[in-house]
Parts: structure tokens; sequence; C-alpha cells
């Protein structure tokens, strides 16, 4: 059963609408939105939190009407917790008074201290947030809105204020303590690699619609639109043709939809892509010319032009080393996407 | 994003309503009376009498104006951009000027220079010169505003001088232009918004500065208005000229807006990483040492000095130190209730504009800034229209004098008070609200807390206005209520200069607060 759903939500500002249309049932474990900048993600998470009213559609929680058609509950009694992009941590207050904060009288030394050590920031009640390092503060937001015990918590762009080296560790720190919890919660960000590596569950959204649901894999191994192939990893397009459950690129035949004839975009994502030198007899090989090669350390990613002048990209393990004018074999070794052409992307 | 989509909370838009309201009623009131005689205003307004009052009004401004921007370019370019020995000291002599307010230096300068004056004294004797050029008039006014309002214009431009990146400069340098067209190209056009800005507030305060025209003698408009309304036989006559002053002010704020929409863009480069390289003077330091002596010594030195032969020979002579304690005490109760009243009504005010920008916030705080546009003349005159005509029994009571003192400071305590409110997050109070609180009691244990300190520096900056408020304390002040402003100003008048010098230096000192303030935050100054 869904913790948290919304159906039809509509919401503009001005002539701009930002949210329009959205279904999202968010259930137990972390559920990540996930979209480009202005896709309006954000104001999902304001109109599920209370921050902002629906001009149509509906909030559930469990099965209490949050937001609906006359019905709108204000944040402050819909139980949810928010974790907010920059923290705001109450500067005025302690870390133990921000995460008592949200709390009765009753038994709240004992929850403070239970918070604190959950994120294990024991040490620290006393400091005032200005004093802690980012990922710290981060910790303190969470355990903040963890104190109230909230039937889901939402957290905006949660790490986006952290720099790149903290980011990774303060990710897992947060996985962790969420699981710890047991707290359902979903995750507003930008970057892919976050959502992905963060959720049980991923939604992506585009211009104020969600465009796929599914789990990290899903998502990555079977984008339901090539704008999702393309914004989650990356992925180069051949242009093929389909006929009788197959469809021919450049690279290789590969199945289809049996229904599925004429034209055809063969999605690539690098790492299916292979190079070697010299012919292995069997599989279809295509031979091709190397023209950039990107050094990472733990990996590379290798640009080839094919005979038809279209490039391709292919990401491997740091050997062998690989140099622009190079003769290649080129292989196609996983899975493809094949899409219906389209105009944009 | 935000807030925006939201609509203000109905108590706080009325309390917002209820303060612009208020402020705006007493001069809307002065407008339906004006109006009301619909043919005897364009009467009064169209005549010769009129005109040449805005001729004398204008001109005043825009000389004083254009002696302000002519003595600050060379200024602010000296002690920002080249080796002038001594640039720390001269930077904050040459603020200091503004401490002094225009009829406390009119009073000084009149002492000094005036017929019956120290120089009269000093040149009579030995030389035999009986007559020196007369100070009152258009020259005496001209020269007590630009003296005591220069730096209104100095120290923005000083501040623009100094965060100006100097890798604009040195790109233009770089694309082959000389050291003029550089600065006439690239420096000059982001000083204009400063320039227009500091401008601005020395036309307005020349507009509606009230103690140095009427201590000189030069008759514009807040002067005449104020001997009309003293004759008591014209009181409709003065309120048309009133509004006559507020349409010119008016027309004053419009042309600044003008000018600063087309002026300068925003920096693409946010401060400048290293100082400009500044110029070697060489033999021209002798001449530029001069000049800042020169005006420090007339701006500062002389009403300095002056205010300390006053204060002995007073000390020296007879003090009436219960006159001194009452005026005192009186100043410091109108200004102190004006600081209370006014910090209050800015909270509904600074809260619209700060969290629920729109077009009604945007109304509300118009009309909560119509202080900066009116002089205190009109506004005292507004006030005595309402509490003779509207509402009976006000006329010459406390309340009165702090109603047009909160008029006419509100805008101080707005501005400080939503600087406060814009630095508290909007994010904290909506964390308060998902951890439980309701949006009242979110704002008590939040914001509150965070905004206290703004809300106390902008009662203490109407404070310190109030307490040297002149025009409108002559005007409301109920009888026998003299302030230490009253008590210069009308020392002044009848020659006694040893009685003004003693509330001179309380207010003074009172003065000197805020721009002490100003210039360690190394900022520029507001009206």
């Amino acid at each position: 059963m869904s913790v948290l759903a919304c159906r039809g939500l509509r919401r503009s500002f001005g002539a701009v609408r930002a949210v329009d249309g959205v279904e999202l049932e968010v259930r137990e474990g972390i559920c990540a939105l996930l979209g480009p900048s202005g896709c309006g993600k954000t104001t999902v998470l304001r109109l599920l939190a209370g921050f902002e009213r629906p001009d149509a559609g509906e909030v559930r929680a469990d099965d209490r009407l949050l937001a609906g058609p006359g019905t709108f509950v204000v944040p402050e009694r819909r139980r949810i917790g928010m974790v907010f992009q920059e923290f705001a941590l109450f500067p005025h207050l302690t870390v133990a008074g921000n995460v008592a904060y949200g709390l009765g009288r009753r038994g709240r030394r004992e929850r403070v201290a239970e918070l604190l050590a959950l994120v294990g920031l024991q040490d620290l009640g006393e400091r005032r947030p200005h004093e802690l390092s980012g990922g710290q503060q981060q910790r303190v937001a969470l355990a903040r809105a963890l104190a109230a015990t909230p039937a889901v918590v939402l957290l905006d762009e949660p790490f986006s204020g952290l720099d790149a080296a903290l980011r990774v560790q303060v990710r897992h720190e947060v996985r962790a303590i969420l699981t710890a919890a047991g707290v359902t919660a979903l995750v507003v960000t930008h970057d892919q690699e976050e959502a992905l590596s963060l959720a049980d569950t991923v939604a992506v959204m585009r211009a104020g619609r969600i465009e796929q649901v599914g789990t990290p894999e899903e998502i990555y191994g079977r984008p339901a639109t090539r704008w999702v192939a393309g914004f989650v990893g990356e992925a180069d397009v051949l242009p093929g043709e389909a006929r009788d459950g197959w469809v021919r690129c450049e690279l290789a035949r590969v199945p289809a939809d049996p229904g599925f004839s004429g034209a055809a975009d063969v999605l690539v994502r690098p790492e299916s892509v292979s190079l070697s030198v010299g012919a292995r007899g069997g599989r279809e090989m295509i031979e091709g010319r190397v023209v950039e090669r990107e050094f990472f350390g733990h990996d590379q990613l290798v640009h080839v032009e094919l005979p038809s002048g279209r490039r391709v990209r292919s990401r491997s393990l740091s050997y062998p080393v690989w140099h622009p004018g190079d003769r290649v074999r080129v292989q196609l070794d996983g899975p493809v996407n094949v899409f219906a052409p389209e105009r944009d992307v | 994003m935000g807030a925006a989509g939201r609509r203000a909370p109905l108590g706080l838009l009325a309390a917002g309503v209820l303060v612009a309201a208020a402020t705006v009623l007493p001069v809307a009131y002065l407008a339906t009376v004006v109006a009301g005689d619909g043919a005897d205003w364009l009467e009064t307004v169209l005549s010769g009498r009129a005109l040449e009052l805005l001729a004398r009004s204008v001109g005043l401004a825009a000389a004083v104006t254009a002696a302000a921007v002519a003595l600050s370019l060379p200024l602010a370019w000296l002690i920002e951009r080249t080796d002038l020995p001594g640039r720390r000291v001269w930077s904050v002599l040459l603020a200091l000027p503004l401490v002094i307010p225009s009829y406390i230096g009119a009073y000084l300068l009149i002492s000094a220079l005036g017929p019956r004056g120290e120089l009269q004294g000093l040149l009579e004797g030995p030389f035999g010169i009986e007559r020196l050029p007369s100070l009152y008039g258009f020259g005496g006014a001209w020269l007590t505003l630009t003296l005591f309002t220069f730096p209104y214009v100095l120290l923005p431009l000083q501040a623009v001088l100094r965060r100006l990146d100097p890798a604009l400069e040195e790109a233009a340098r770089g694309l082959g232009r000389g050291p003029w067209p550089t600065y006439r190209t690239v420096v000059l056009p982001q000083l204009l918004p400063a320039l227009g800005a500091g401008a601005l507030l020395v036309s307005l305060y020349t507009l509606s500065d009230f103690g140095a025209v009427s201590l000189l003698r030069f008759d514009s408009f807040t002067r005449v208005i104020y001997q009309s309304y003293r004759s008591s036989f014209d009181r409709v006559g003065a309120a048309s000229l009133a509004t006559l002053l507020v349409l010119v002010t008016l027309a004053v704020l419009w042309l600044e807006g003008r000018t600063r929409r087309a002026g300068a863009g925003a920096p693409t480069s946010r401060g400048s990483a290293r100082p400009p390289a500044r110029v070697a003077l060489g033999r021209w330091r002798w001449p530029a040492l001069g000049l800042c002596g020169a005006i420090t010594g007339v701006a500062l030195g002389l009403p300095v000095a002056m205010l300390a032969v006053w204060t002995t020979r007073a000390v020296a002579g007879e003090v009436q130190w219960g006159d001194v304690g009452a005026a005192a005490g009186h100043s410091l109760l109108a200004a102190a209730l004006a600081a209370a009243v006014a910090a209050a009504c800015a909270i509904p005010v600074a809260l619209l504009a700060a969290r629920w920008p729109g077009r009604a916030s945007r109304a509300v705080e118009g009309a909560a800034y119509a202080g900066h546009a009116l002089p205190g003349v009109v506004v005292a005159l507004a006030l005595v229209f309402f509490a003779t005509r509207a509402v009976t029994g006000l006329y010459q009571t406390l309340a009165t004098l702090v109603a047009a003192l909160v008029i006419l400071f509100l805008p101080q305590a707005v501005g400080a008070t939503r600087t406060a409110l814009l630095q508290v997050s909007p994010r904290l109070e909506e964390a308060a609200r998902s951890l439980g609180r309701s949006p009242l009691r979110a704002f008590a244990s939040v914001t509150a807390p965070l905004a206290r300190g703004g809300v106390l520096a902008g009662a203490a900056l109407v404070f310190l206005t109030a307490v040297k408020e002149l025009p409108a304390t002559l005007i409301l002040a109920p009888i026998g209520f003299d302030t230490l402003a009253t008590e210069v100003w009308s020392a002044t008048r009848i020659g006694s200069f040893e009685r003004g010098a003693l509330p001179s230096l309380v207010l003074l000192a009172v003065s000197a607060v805020p721009l002490s303030l100003l210039i360690a935050r190394d900022g520029a100054p507001r009206a």
C-alpha cells in the first residue's frame, strides 16, 4: 500500500505549468523523484508537504485526504517530515534544540538523545548549527525531521549543498539512517547517479509530468521513452529498420517487438559497445576508427567513428589504451533499446 | 516559486493596509481640502508668487546638487584612487558634515560669518570693515546646504569606486583605450547610479529643508509655507503651496527612478579580488591636500570651532540648565515614542514586502514610504488640518507630533526590518511548520528571535533621526513643549547664539551615532 500518493496533481505559477497532472505513489522504502532542474519536482514535494496548494488533483497519506477539492490540511497537521535543500536549521537553537523543536515535552530528552545517537552526533548536541560541517548539518536536519516520527520524510535535493567529495559518503550515511529508522522517504534530485544508487523506486519527471516509475534497474535498463534513456545515463542513437521482429542497424541485428515495423531508433549505451583488434568469427562485426578518448582512471570512454560516419561511444576498463586513429573492431555486446524515431532529443 | 504563489494572511494584510492608510491619510486629506477649492488652488498655484517660489526652490536644489556633485567627484577619486596622504582620515573627516543638521550648521555659520558674527567682530576693529557680503539669501542657503549634504554624494561614490573591478578598466586599456576614454566609457557609467542616488538625496534634502532656509532667510517653499501658516490668515494658501511642493518632490523621485532604470546593468563579476592601482600624485598632492583641507575646514572645522566658542561662553555665563534639561527630556520623549510606534508599524509592512511580494504588498510598502517624499513642513501642515477639521481634540497634542514623526521616519524602520526579515530564510518557518507548529507559533519561535536585531536597529534609527527633527516639531508640539531642535532654531532667530550652544552639542552627539555605525559598516548612508 502506498504511504503517500497524489493523483492528477496540478499547480501553475502565472502562465507556467510547473506541475501538470502528476500521478505518484510513494511506497515503503526510499523513492527518488528524478528530473532535470525546472521540471517541477520541487513543487511536487512542496505540494505533498502542504507548502503549496494544488490547483487541481489530490494528495493522500495512507487513506487520509490531505489536499483535494474542498480539503486542505495545513503542513503542521500532515505528519510529513521535510529535509530542506540548504537544511534550514534554526541558527538560534543548538543542535539538540533543533532536534527537539518538533517534540512535545514528555520524553523529549530521551528522544533527542536517541536521534542524535542514530545520526552519530551524540556529542554535538550543545553545538550551534554553524559550528558543524556540511555533512553534520545534513544529519541534524534529518534527525530533526525524523524526531516526530513522521509517516514519510521528504528530502529536497539533500546533497546539493555538499561538495562532491562529501556527497557520496553522506549519501551512504543518509541511506543507512533512513533504513535504520525504518521510515519511508521521498528524495528529490536531479542527479541520476544519486537516484539510482539511493532509491528502491525511481520516478522520472519531465516538464511537470511523470515519465516513468520503476526500480533503478528498470529505469536504466528498460527506459520507457527515448528521453528517459537519454536523461538516465549516456546513450547514442543509431537509425535502423524494423521488420519481422528484428531491427537492423549499423552495428547489429537486434530483436524487437514483432508488431513493430518501419524506421526505428536503436539506443546504445556505451558499456554495451566493446572494442577489439582483429576478427573473431561467427558474430557480426564492424570496423571503426577511434576519434577521441576520455580517460577517467577507473575506466575510459572511447569515441569511435563507424563506416557510415556516425559515432558511438564505448565504455570499458582503462586497458587497452586506444589512440585516435586506431582501427578497431566494434561489437554490440549488451542490451539495447528500440524506439520509434522522435524528433526532439 | 515559494511564497509567491500564496496569498498573505488576511490579518496581516489588514494591519499593513491600516498602517499604509494612516501614513497617507493626512496628506490625502490635505489634498481634498485643497481640491475642495479647486479654482482657488489653481489661482494660488499659478500665481506669480507661487511660480517665483517654484523657481527659487528648484533653483536652490539644482545649485546645491550640482555643487555637491562637483565637490564629490574629485574628492572620491582622490580618496579611493590616488596615494593622497592620510586617505583614511580624510575619508572620515569628509563624511562628518552629515552629522550636522542644516539648522545647526546655519546657526554656526551665521554666528561666525553673519552680520553680528565673530568674523565681522574681528574685522571691524583693526580694519574698519563694517559690512561683509551678506550671508542671508540664496548664497548663504546654497553654501550651507552644500557643505552639510555633499557627503550624501561622496559616500556612495567612494563605495562604488572601491568595489569597481579593476579588471574592467584593464580590459578597456587592453582594448586600446587611453586613461580618459576608459574613465568616460567604463568608470563613469558605473558611477552614474550612485551619483544619481546621491544627487536625489541632496535635492530632496534641499527641497524639504526648513531649518537652513528659514534661518538664512531664503524664501523657498518650506519657509513661505511656514510663514503663511503662522500668519494664521492663509492656511489654505499654505496648503496649496504644500501640495505644489509635494508635486515637485514626486517629480524628482520620478526623474531619479528613470535614470536608475536607464543606468548601468548589474555587474557580471562580483566584487574585486584585488584593490585597484592608485595614481601617484607626485607634486599634485599639495593642491589635493589643500582642497581636502579647505572643505574640511569650512564644513567641519569652522562649525566645531564656533560650537566650542559658544559652549565655553555659555558655560562661563548663565546657563539655564533647567531649560536645556527640559528640552532634552521633551526631545527624547517624542523621539522614543516615535521610534516605538514606527517599529511596531513597520513589522506588518516589512513582513508583507519580504514574504508576500505582490501588487498589494507593493502598494502597502509604497504608501509606507510616503515620508520619503514628504517634507516635514507638509506632513505637519497636513496633520494640523486633519487635527483641526477632521478629528478635533488632537490639535497640539503629543500624539499628533508623534504621528508626524512616525509618518516621516517610518521608511527607515521598514527598511531595517525588511532587510532583517529577508535574511531569515522562509524555509526556516516552513521547517517549523512541518514540525507541527502553527503559522503564528512558527513565526514567534523562529522568525521573531532571528529578526529582532533588525527591528531594534530600525527603531534606533528612527529615534536618532526624530530627535533632531525641526519643522514638524515647531508646528505640532504642544504649547511649552520646547525641544532641543526648536531651542537652537529660536535662539538663532533672535541672535542669542550662546543659548543655542548646549542643545546643539547634545544633538550633534546624538547624530554622530548612526553615522559612525554607517562608516563602521562601510556602506553608503540612506536618507
